[in-house]
């Protein structure tokens, strides 16, 4: 079962920050990256079924 | 005669070679001192990053952000200062009211997480966890 946790526009910008600066997404916690790119409510897969 | 045009030379050179190891070593420490002042108003914006990130102001903490990935370009930025910065946007990325989003998915259970964009920003995210 999928869990979902939605997060403010800051904190996406936050952790895109942070993978600018750490050097890429391959160099952050898989959390953070995933904060990066998280898709705006309603544009999910799961949300188009 | 030809000893005393030795002396002149060997002054002449001894003068030349004085002057330039003085300009060198000038050059030298005026460098130095423009590398320690250019450091020291890089850790000014430094500070006033990381007080921005942490403002009660969306815009200032915007604005921190972007000052932040601009000043961790720098040469001037230090690994410490790396670690830093990225300890800041961590905890800005991954802290809600509610606590640390690290707590919500059991470790190793990330793919059975979505994690979607709240489009209403973050003062409609506020009131929806004052809800």
């Amino acid at each position: 079962m999928t869990r979902t946790i939605s997060v403010t526009d800051e904190q996406v910008e936050s952790a895109r920050a942070l993978i600018e600066i750490l050097g890429g997404p391959d160099k952050v916690d898989p959390l953070i990256a995933k904060i990066a790119s998280a898709e705006p409510r309603g544009t999910t897969k799961r949300d188009r079924g | 005669m030809s000893i005393e045009l030795v002396y002149g030379v060997f002054s002449f050179l001894g003068a030349g070679i004085g002057s330039a190891l003085a300009y060198l070593g000038t050059r030298s420490a005026t460098r130095a001192e423009r590398t320690a002042r250019r450091r020291e108003e890089w850790g000014r914006r430094f500070t006033a990053a990381l007080q921005a990130v942490t403002s009660e102001d969306a815009r200032r903490r915007a604005t921190g952000r972007a000052l932040l990935v601009a000043l961790m370009r720098s040469e001037l930025a230090t690994e410490d200062d790396r670690r830093d910065a990225a300890a800041v946007l961590d905890a800005a990325a991954t802290h809600t009211p509610q606590g640390d989003l690290r707590m919500a998915p059991p470790a190793g259970d990330l793919d059975d997480v979505e994690i979607v964009r709240d489009t209403g920003g973050s003062d409609d995210q506020d009131e929806e966890d004052r809800a």
